[in-house]
Parts: structure tokens; sequence; C-alpha cells
């Protein structure tokens, strides 16, 4: 077959045949192209999930009490963190940006919470609220003001913001420990269970349902991905950019100060710098997600899944004895694993 | 060194079908050394093809091609350019953050030879031919249109060519800057180069060429030498005068003369629109012709809220626009893009979705809360889907991407439709599209016409603007130049407007 020109002007000939292949599958051809696409895309959507099945089997072998209720216990309580923050950052992702102030958010929440409640001895909800709307709700809106409206590059405005925020977790703390003092109700919350299972692993569920409420079945949601699939297509269609952005930024950090805030409470202290370390694992989680289910999509329930394969492998690992430096080591390896597989899968449907 | 033949190159029979269309239709076409002659024609008319298959893109069905005498058969642009046949497009590719010395370079590397002297050396010369020399070094980010184009002929010179195809190489240009870049062709012609200039000024093809070949309909239609040619005649000769009557044309709508919609008055935005003037009332379907680059697609880009006049009067219903895309949508102005690609389609959204982005209000659980029901949505994308005749039916949940281009565009079309203005703004609005969508296009288009909007339709093809337009205002160099009424439209009225203002 003659190589086709990569691009043809929209209008011209070249443009009809393209629109002619686009048809439905009627042409001659079909058949055998189209089972191929059919095998490919279903290797897309449930390949990663297959890994997860595969992983659960080999620990399940070879790592004793792997399948004890205790460790299953375990491995959703240590899903709950990354989950959340995953969650917030898929809607980022949704968007076409980058949120890289996660461990800051995340930290500072942690610090501003426990500053409050055990330093300053404020009640435990009043000090939660103020938390979310100093470290995740102004956070997110300048974020998003600086990418949204000044369209600045999110890589580089988070990490400007996210290095202004490690500076604010020494200033708030006075670069001391806070260790202690923690109200009951607030560390019994973060440490309960409702039955057999922890109240952060429901809160993570109850996030994950109004997240994905939110993106698929509303106005915004659908601004998002609009906004992320083809910017300009959604100014043109009246869709205000700037302010989604501005909405985007704000739930992910939203969210990402929510888990900081439980952070606090389960461990019970803070220092700077020691907050959660989320960044390289709800990334990972994103982007495995966006190969699983809906490819070459990020969407929630993928998302759930990669923080679940992130989680059982440095829990597996743990268990069989593998050194605890080799989890960083196996988190990139994951990620680049999960990156390759889905391009390859994407390949092979472009190609099929 | 054997004499070589006048003959630089030579198409004789070429022929070219796409599914469904016959591009080129033996076709027959010389250039001799030392001469530049102009192709010129309608958009769809063959040049683009030709050029593409001179450039060794595409390979014709039947005909042959001799350059320097000998046949050639290009496999890909690679062979074209072994052959000393160079194609400059018209679209520039410049790389702004390198310097002009590089962006000449650019793609050089691997057909560098070991005998001649060195690339850079060879560089050197080629900018002294065409006065660049001064500036080699400068970023091309800082150079002036007319300098990008000479970079893009200094880079086909590089390939040393025989044939030089210069597609619209004045498109862009200010007319102070033509002036350089015809020098330019000027003196590579008295070295032997042998040029097609392909172009829609007609000015500057009679100036430039010594012969035209004439091209409608995928067939050369008539060569003449330029002096005795003029710009009336030339366009007559684009446009064909058989073609006046067009079954397709609608009986004019009612048009109730003093009820205003909208007004545009010196609106200007530079560099690309100059002074336009219009006015649309109800019920009309004005048709806004004008070549590629007149200014058109901003025009309504303004209208629609999506750019800002620099000066001039813009007012709906009376009323300013405002200032966004969102605030003229309530102003009453739907508006359906050029371009799907890039500015309508968002491939991994639904049919559904891409209908209601502008405004789903109606779907929603309560007016205050956001929370949208698909049944509804989808019941309701559905029946505006099936009015205009999009197979297969029931198609408002599956993704954008999997769409045909005319069933994107009618997904497009029905978003428009569903916004209840009283102001329609169609770009290019069947760009693309099969013959049978085209239809039910233009049947979606009059009804709202008729159901007392205003539509304005601005186009490429004269046919379409005659097919659908009550009136028509043409555009030319950024300045709403014509007006045409009542039996004045016609296609070749509206087509010399377009080349000559």
């Amino acid at each position: 077959m003659a190589i086709e020109p990569s691009s043809s002007p929209a209008g011209d000939l070249g443009g009809d045949r393209a629109d002619a292949g686009a048809t439905d599958a009627t042409a001659p051809a079909a058949p055998l192209v189209d089972r191929r696409a059919q095998r490919a895309a279903l290797l897309g959507r449930i390949g990663v999930p297959l890994i997860l099945v595969l992983m659960i089997v080999v620990f399940a072998l070879t790592a004793q009490d792997f399948l004890a209720g205790s460790n299953i216990k375990t491995i959703f309580t240590d899903a709950a963190f990354p989950s959340m923050v995953a969650i917030g950052l898929t809607v980022c992702l949704t968007m076409g940006e980058f949120d890289l102030s996660l461990n800051g958010v995340a930290g500072l929440a942690t610090i501003v919470v426990s500053v409050l409640v055990a330093r300053n001895h404020m009640a435990t909800i009043p000090a939660i609220l103020i938390t979310l709307a100093t470290v995740g709700v102004v956070v997110g809106l300048a974020n998003g003001l600086l990418v949204g409206y000044l369209g600045l590059n999110a890589l580089i405005v988070t990490i400007a913001v996210n290095s202004g925020l490690l500076g604010f977790e020494y200033v708030i703390s006075k670069s001391q420990q806070i260790f202690g003092g923690y109200p009951r109700g607030f560390v019994s919350f973060a440490r309960g269970s409702v039955g057999p299972i922890p109240n952060i692993v429901i809160l993570a569920v109850v996030l994950a349902i109004a997240v994905w409420l939110m993106l698929e079945r509303t106005t915004l949601g659908r601004q998002m991905r609009a906004v992320g699939g083809n910017a300009e297509a959604a100014r043109i269609a009246g869709v205000n950019v700037s302010r989604t952005k501005v909405w985007g930024f704000i739930i992910c950090s939203l969210l990402t100060a929510v888990a900081g805030v439980l952070f606090a409470g389960k461990q019970t202290a803070a220092f700077p710098l020691s907050g959660l370390d989320v960044l390289l694992p709800s990334y990972a989680a994103c982007f495995i997600g966006a190969a699983t289910f809906k490819v070459g999509e990020f969407n929630i329930a993928g998302t759930l899944v990669g923080v679940m394969i992130a989680t059982i492998t440095a829990n597996g690992l743990l268990l069989i004895g593998v050194a605890n430096y080799a989890t960083y080591l196996i988190q990139g390896a994951i990620l680049l694993v999960a990156l390759t597989f889905a391009r390859l899968v994407a390949r092979r449907r472009a190609a099929a | 060194m054997p004499p070589m033949s006048t003959r630089a190159i030579e198409v004789r029979d070429v022929s070219k079908a796409y599914p469904g269309v016959r591009a080129l239709s033996d076709v027959s076409f010389a250039v001799d050394r030392s001469e530049v002659v102009g192709l010129v024609g309608h958009n769809g008319a063959g040049k683009s093809t030709l050029t593409r298959i001179l450039g060794g893109v595409e390979r014709p069905d039947s005909g042959t091609v001799e350059v320097g005498g000998a046949p050639v058969a290009f496999g890909s642009p690679d062979d074209a350019i072994t052959a000393g046949v160079c194609v400059v497009p018209q679209h520039l590719s410049i790389v702004p953050l390198l310097s002009i010395e590089e962006n000449i370079g650019l793609g050089a590397g691997r057909r560098a030879r070991s005998d001649g002297p060195p690339l850079r050396e060879r560089i050197r010369l080629i900018a002294a031919q065409l006065g660049l020399e001064g500036q080699l070094k400068q970023k091309a980010l800082w150079a002036r249109p007319s300098t990008q184009r000479l970079v893009m002929i200094a880079r086909a010179l590089l390939r040393e060519p025989q044939v030089m195809l210069l597609d619209e190489p004045t498109a862009a240009l200010h007319p102070s800057e033509v002036a350089r870049v015809f020098e330019v062709i000027d003196g590579l012609r008295e070295d032997g180069m042998a040029i097609v200039f392909i172009s829609h000024r007609l000015e500057e093809v009679l100036r430039l060429t010594s012969r035209v070949t004439v091209m409608r309909q995928g067939r050369v239609v008539a060569e003449e030498a330029s002096a005795t040619l003029d710009k009336g005649r030339l366009s007559e000769l684009i446009a064909g005068r058989e073609i006046d009557v067009d079954a397709e044309r609608s009986a004019p709508s009612p048009a109730a003369a003093d009820d205003v919609l909208l007004r545009c008055e010196g609106l200007v935005r530079l560099p690309g629109v100059r002074g336009v003037s219009l006015e649309l009332r109800r019920g009309e379907i004005l048709g806004l012709a004008g070549l590629a680059g007149s200014g058109r697609t901003q025009v309504l880009r303004m209208i629609a809220g999506l750019e800002r006049p620099d000066e001039g009067e813009l007012t709906v219903k009376g009323r300013p626009i405002g200032r966004s895309r969102r605030s003229a949508l309530r102003a009453g102005v739907a508006y359906l893009p050029d371009d799907r690609v890039n500015n309508g389609v968002v491939p991994e959204m639904t049919v559904a979705a891409t209908v209601t982005l502008s405004d789903d209000r109606r779907f929603r659980v309560h007016p205050w809360v956001p929370l949208l029901r698909h049944g509804r949505e989808a019941a309701m994308v559905d029946e505006v889907l099936a009015r205009l005749d999009l197979h297969p039916r029931g198609a408002a949940g599956r993704k954008m991407k999997h769409l045909s281009g005319g069933n994107q565009q009618k997904a497009l079309m029905a978003r428009a439709l569903l916004a209840g203005a009283d102001v329609y703004l169609f770009d290019e609005p069947t760009e693309g599209v099969d013959v049978g969508a085209r239809q039910d296009l233009h049947d979606a288009i009059r009804q709202l016409a008729a159901d007392g909007a205003g539509v304005i339709v601005s186009s490429s093809e004269s046919d379409e603007i005659v097919a659908l337009a009550d009136r028509v205002v043409v555009m030319y160099d950024g300045v709403s130049a014509r007006e045409l009424s009542g039996s004045g439209v016609t296609e070749a009225a509206v087509t010399q407007a377009c080349l000559v203002g």
C-alpha cells in the first residue's frame, strides 16, 4: 500500500477518505481486522486487573499470612491514603493538567491540623474545617488561578507551590515535632473501623464514588473531560476553561488535604517533611489506571486498581522479606511497565 | 556536458481518482527551464492533487511524468527530490527558536554529500543568492514573514532542484513584502530554474508568469500566455461560465427588511481583518464568501465572542455580545466552527455530551443540581440527530472518535441547533463531508432561516454559497469588498468577486 501523507489538510480529498475509513465497519476487509482490534481492546480493558489477580495469586502462594484477615485489613488501610490523593489527581489529569504539590499539601495539612488540635487545643471539627479550607481550598485556588487564568505551566507552578508549602511546614510547626496531645475522638476516627472495615477505607470509597459521580454525571465533570480532550473545542462550545481548571485544582488539593488530616490522626505525631509521601504512588496509580477499563483515559475505577497494585506490591514484598528500599525501585518499575503496556495496547489498536 | 532539452518537466495525461471523486482527468502540463508558469484554479480544481503527485506524495493512476526528458515514477517525496523536483508548501514549517541558518539546513543532514562543499558553505551561498546572508545567525522567531518564506525557498534550493513548485508563496504576505519574494523568483528563473507558481492572487500570477494553466474540476481547461490575459478574463476562466445555473438554489426567503439581528460596523482585527461591515436580518441566510485567508473565519470568531475586535461595533439585537464565547452564547449567537478536528471534536467524549456541552441545564435533575439525567439527554439528542438524518440511529452514547466526519459534523450542528439562538454562524459547514451529509446539513440550515433565525454561512466553495445564500458578502484581503444579492448571486459572480475583490 502506498504510504499516506501523514497529515492531509482537512476538507480536501484526503479528508474525505479518512472519513470513509471511519464509517461503520461494513467494508469487506473488516472481519479479520475487527477481531484483532477487539482482542487488543479487551486486553487493554482487563489486562491490568489480570495482572492484579496474578500478583495476588503469586503472593498468596509465596508469602505466609498474605491472605490472613489482619493483612488484608492492613493492605486496605495502607491503600486508603494514596487512594484519596490519587482520586483527586485523577480529576487534575482528566483536565490535562498536572499537580506536583501533592506532598506539600498533604504534609502541610498534617502539620496544620496537628498544631491546631494538639498544640492549641482547638475542637476537632473546626480544626479540620480550617485545615481543609486553608491548605486544601486555598492552595488549589492558587494553583488553579496561576495555571487557568495566567496560563502558567502547571508543572513548574505546582513544583514552586510545593516548595513554598514545605517551607510553611517549618514555619507553622516552629520546626518542632508535635507528638501526642491529639483529641481522642479525632484519633479514634482515624484509627477506628466499622465492623472489620477501617473508617478511612469507608471514607476513601465514599470519596471515590462522589468524584466518580462528579466526573461522569455532572456538568462540571463533563466540562473537565472536554477541557482535557480538546481545550479549544471546549472553549468554542462555551465552556469557561479557566474556571473549570480552578475547580479541578481545588478538588485535587482538597482530597489531598483530607488524606493529610487523617494521617495526622492515625500517626498522632507530625514533623516537617515527614508527612505522607504520595506523589509517586498516586501518579503511578493514575497512569496504571489510564491503562485499565477505559484505555487511554484517566478513570476512577482504574485509578483504584492502580492504587491496589502499588499497595499490594509493597505489602507482598515486605512479607516475603525484601528490603524496604526495594519498594522505591519496584514502584518506579511498575509505573514504567504499566505505561509501556498501555502504549503497546494503544499502538496495536491503532494498527488493527 | 550533454545538451539539456529546454523542457524541465512534462506531465502527460495524468489521471488520479479517489473513492467517489475523480481528482485529475488526463492532465497535461509542462514547464521549460527559465520559465515561470502559473497554476490557477478553484479549491478542489485539482491543483493540490497535481502538486502532491509531482512532489512524490501520491502516485498517479495513469499518465507519465518526465523530468529533464527522462521518465520518472516517484514512490516517495525523496524520489522527487532526487529527480530534482521540489515543492515549497504553502504552510511554513519554521522552527522559531532555531536560527535562519539552522532552519535552512533543517533535514539536510542525511542528504549531505561527501564530494561537494560542506553544508555550511552551501547554505551561505544560497543565502547570498536570496539576500539572506546578513540574517543567518538571527532566530527565525524574529524574522519578517517574507524572510520566513525565503527560508522555505532556501531550504528547497539546498536540494538543488531543477523544478520548483511554489504553493501560495505570497498568501500570508503583506503586499509590501511580496516584492522581495518576487525578486527572488525572478532571479531563480534567470538562473535556469523552472518554476510553477500556484496562487489565488491573479494580479501576481499575471505579473510574474509567462504562461498560465487554468484547472477546473480536475482538468486543464485553458493554457494561455499571460500577456494576453487580464484579471477579469482569468477569473472567468477559473469560474467557468457554463455552471451559472444551479438547481439547488433556494428561493429567497422573505426577509423582513427592518428586523436587523446582527450589525457589524467597521470591524478591525489586525492583521487579518481590516474593515468589515455587514448586517444580518431575521429569516435570512447571508453567505460569506472569500478565498482562504481573506478573513472570513476571524469575522465569525469575533461575532461568536472568541476574539475581540480592535476597532468597530458589533451588536446582536442592538446589544454588544460581551467578552467571551459564553456571553455571546447568552446573547443568542450559535456557532459551528471550521476545522472540526481541532475546534469541534473532543474524541473521547460521547455524542450526547458533545451535543449538550454548551448548555445542559434542561437535562439536570433540578436546575440548581448539576447532576445529569443521561437517559433523558440521550433521548433528546437522538431526536435532534434523527432530524439531521444521522445514521445509524441511537448514536448518542457512542464516542465521537468512532463517528465518520459527516456524522461528527452533524453532532456539532445538533449542538448549534439546540442553542435556540437568533443568530447562527456556520464556518465551512460541509468541509470534508460526503454528499448525503452535505444535503442534510444544508436542509437544516435552510430550516433555521425558515423558522425566523438569521444565518451566516461562510464557505470557500462558491456553489455552496450560491445554493444557500439569499445575499452574499464577499471578503477580500480582510475587507468586506462586495455585496451580491438577488439574481446577482451566481457561482461565476461569487468566484470572480472572491478573486478580484
